[in-house]
């Protein structure tokens, strides 16, 4: 008996392997470090409990030229939270994936204005994102397109 | 004798039967973990808070179908060892659970130099908390600013105290 | 046993590797400086420069507004055909006491990537009259008692391209077809009556601050048709307090920021179409009031809740032109600053406070 289970194991390790080295699920492929069209800032797609959230890990300008000190959500809608540093900040939420390359039930938010949008993200190809912010109906919205980023 | 209409007698009693009761709920201490390596700039430190809401309701009476509204009134992050908060630059606190969104709910922003526990600002627009601490697991995300890299994990602790609104 | 147990470690390892990702910590901490050295995945991504600049009043999707004028003079020449500053005696006459109505637009965009927008949009105002003191002297038009009895109408369609070249330059093209005149919606004048305008600009983008451009265009903004040269100049201080938003001589503001969610814009704009009457037109002869008005205002935008915007506006309106042509066939024709056609009818308003509020459905 022992040696049956012996050899399976013998038999199945190099079939793990491969497992653990396949290609990430079809809806982990958004996670990665993406660049928004205006290359202000650089947005990092990560997995919280199963959902996908933006951070910003990097702004071309980090400092608020008015203050001189690490820039903050100023803009919030909500006065009290106004001072949340930006970096770090995450402005895509709790996307889902729906299948076809696309993430769903999430929302975007522009620290430029305090707003947040209703969002959809399509995967165009590998590196480019198709980002869309719409207010309730998807005709009544903006498309951004973001491009993947890595080490060069 | 005191001449009372019907109709206002029938409203004073629809009112004392429909006015809610606000509870204080304490969260207790929730450990909520960076795992090192850390590095400058903002980290995140996870917690799953089991909140326990259910049956402390019905300690009260209650159920948890009574809750009509939750407000979060205070929190507190501190160290969870002799380092205290030392090096934490702010910290920025949301909460997220099972189909309902992640919401900011406190932040402190600069910390208080050489700190061992801060109280943070609660957020004003909490919207869809009920629903939230309703599911009975909540995962507390607090962002923390470091100043330095460090190899070792960071641990901070958070307290919540909520307001709860229910039905009698 | 332990084999057993050596056997499922081995099958469920991968498994457990493949779930990290769902447990924040091992993946979530950043070393931030890694993210300064990066470059684009795809070798062919290109960056493009934005529509807008920081801080400017919003993009209207949807907007429904109520504009009101009055307390101002009206004099109207006989009709005829006259020299601009031909001295004319007065054949109509009488005071508006108000002049105004329903405003609606709709910008919908129907390809909106940052290489490029695509809008479309329609128009529609409504101008309605209250006359008093009105008199008329023989060999009056009756241009004044049309008025009053059917007001104005524009409708229209138009069409915006936003074209980024690159990262600092970009290209507008601008097109719209109006239909103006004295007709009701259930009766609308024919289509060879549209007025076409245009305008092309190009313009350069150095900071998100600050953009620039040049063009020119074809336009009814002072009433009759024109070719007029486009300046574009928006900005904004360093500060973020302040602004500028031009596109001459269309318009021209100074804005105040008070916030992402309120402004104030304090400045000019000219707007005008030419308006087919058709108790003076034939089918040989259209005849066309060219009305063209300077406003000088104020306007106050806020946000009232998430993406509605409410804008007030008040300030001075004066009389540019609302002279009348007579247009052949209902051909339109090139007259300029320096052109020397005659005019059919010679008339003048005096100038009006007014006052405009809106509500409207702003873009992201």
């Amino acid at each position: 008996m022992r040696t049956t289970l012996l050899f399976l194991s013998l038999l199945l390790l190099p079939f793990s392997t491969v497992l653990a080295q396949a290609p990430p699920e079809p809806a982990d492929r958004l996670i990665g470090v993406w660049e928004p069209s205006n290359g202000k800032a650089r947005v990092k797609v990560e997995k919280i409990g199963g959902k996908y959230y933006g951070k910003i890990v990097w702004l071309r300008e980090p400092n608020d030229p008015a203050t001189g000190a690490p820039k903050v959500d100023k803009n919030n809608p909500d006065e009290s939270q106004r001072t949340v540093p930006l970096r770090g900040y995450r402005l895509l939420k709790d996307f889902t994936y729906g299948g076809n390359d696309e993430w769903t039930e999430g929302t975007i938010y522009d620290p430029e204005n305090g707003s947040t949008y209703s969002c959809v993200i399509t995967m165009k190809d590998a590196n480019t994102l198709d980002i869309r912010g719409f207010i309730g109906v998807k005709a009544l919205g903006r498309t951004d397109v973001w491009k993947r980023l890595q080490t060069k | 004798m005191l001449r009372i209409p019907l109709p206002a007698l029938v409203m004073v009693a629809l009112s004392a039967c429909t006015d809610p009761e606000h509870l204080t709920f304490e969260s207790g201490p929730i450990d909520l973990t960076a795992a090192g390596p850390l590095f400058e700039g903002s980290n995140t430190a996870q917690g799953e808070w089991n909140t326990g809401l259910e049956a402390y309701l019905t300690e009260q009476g209650h159920s948890i179908g009574d809750l009509r509204e939750a407000r979060l009134t205070s929190a507190t992050i501190a160290g969870a060892d002799s380092t205290g908060l030392q090096g934490i630059r702010s910290v920025s606190v949301q909460w997220m659970g099972g189909a309902q969104g992640m919401q900011q709910m406190a932040v402190r922003n600069p910390l208080p130099a050489d700190s061992a526990s801060v109280r943070l600002t609660v957020a004003d627009e909490q919207p869809k908390l009920a629903e939230l601490l309703a599911q009975g697991t909540v995962t507390v995300v607090a962002d923390l600013d470091l100043d330095a890299d460090s190899d070792a994990d960071r641990h901070v602790i958070g307290s919540f105290t909520l307001e709860l609104t229910v039905a009698p | 046993m332990h084999l057993r147990h050596l056997l499922l470690t081995a099958l469920l390892l991968p498994g457990l590797a493949w779930a990290q990702p769902d447990s924040i910590p091992a993946a979530d901490e950043e070393d931030y400086s890694q993210y300064d050295d990066l470059g684009f995945a795809d070798d062919k991504a290109k960056r493009f420069c934005s529509q807008k600049i920081l801080d400017q009043s919003p993009t209207r999707f949807i907007s429904v507004m109520w504009d009101a004028q009055g307390g101002y003079d009206m004099r109207f020449s006989p009709r005829g055909s006259w020299a601009e500053d031909a001295e004319l005696p007065t054949a109509e006459q009488g005071r508006t006491t108000y002049a105004g109505g329903l405003r609606m637009q709709a910008n919908i965009p129907v390809v909106s990537r940052n290489s490029i927008i695509w809008q479309l949009g329609a128009t529609y105002w409504d101008t309605r009259y209250a006359i008093t003191d009105r008199s008329e002297q023989p060999g009056s038009a009756g241009l004044m008692r049309t008025l009053a009895d059917r007001g104005l109408r524009t409708a229209g369609l138009n069409t915006t391209l936003f074209k980024p070249l690159n990262e600092t330059q970009f290209l507008i093209v601008q097109a719209s077809a109006d239909l103006s005149g004295d007709y009701f919606l259930d009766d609308p004048q024919g289509l060879q009556y549209v007025r076409g305008s245009v305008a092309a600009l190009w313009g350069k983008r150095p900071n998100d601050r600050k953009q620039w451009g040049v063009g020119m265009s074809r336009t009814y903004r002072v009433g009759a048709m024109n070719y007029i040269p486009v300046l574009m100049y928006n900005y904004t201080a360093a500060n973020r307090t302040w602004g500028t938003e031009i596109l001459f001589p269309a318009r021209a503001h100074y804005r105040r920021t008070f916030s992402a969610r309120s402004l104030l814009l304090t400045g000019y704009e000219l707007e005008g179409q030419s308006y087919r009457i058709q108790a003076l037109s034939t089918d040989d002869k259209s005849f066309e009031v060219r009305r063209g008005e300077l406003r000088l205002r104020a306007e106050y935008q806020r946000q009232v809740k998430g993406f509605l915007w409410l804008s007030v506006q008040a300030g001075y309106r004066h009389d540019w032109s609302f002279d009348a042509d007579e247009l052949p066939g209902g051909r339109e024709f090139f007259r300029g600053f320096f052109g020397d056609q005659p005019f059919a009818m010679l008339n003048e308003l005096g100038g009006a406070p007014y006052a405009q509020v809106g509500i409207h459905l702003v873009s992201p």
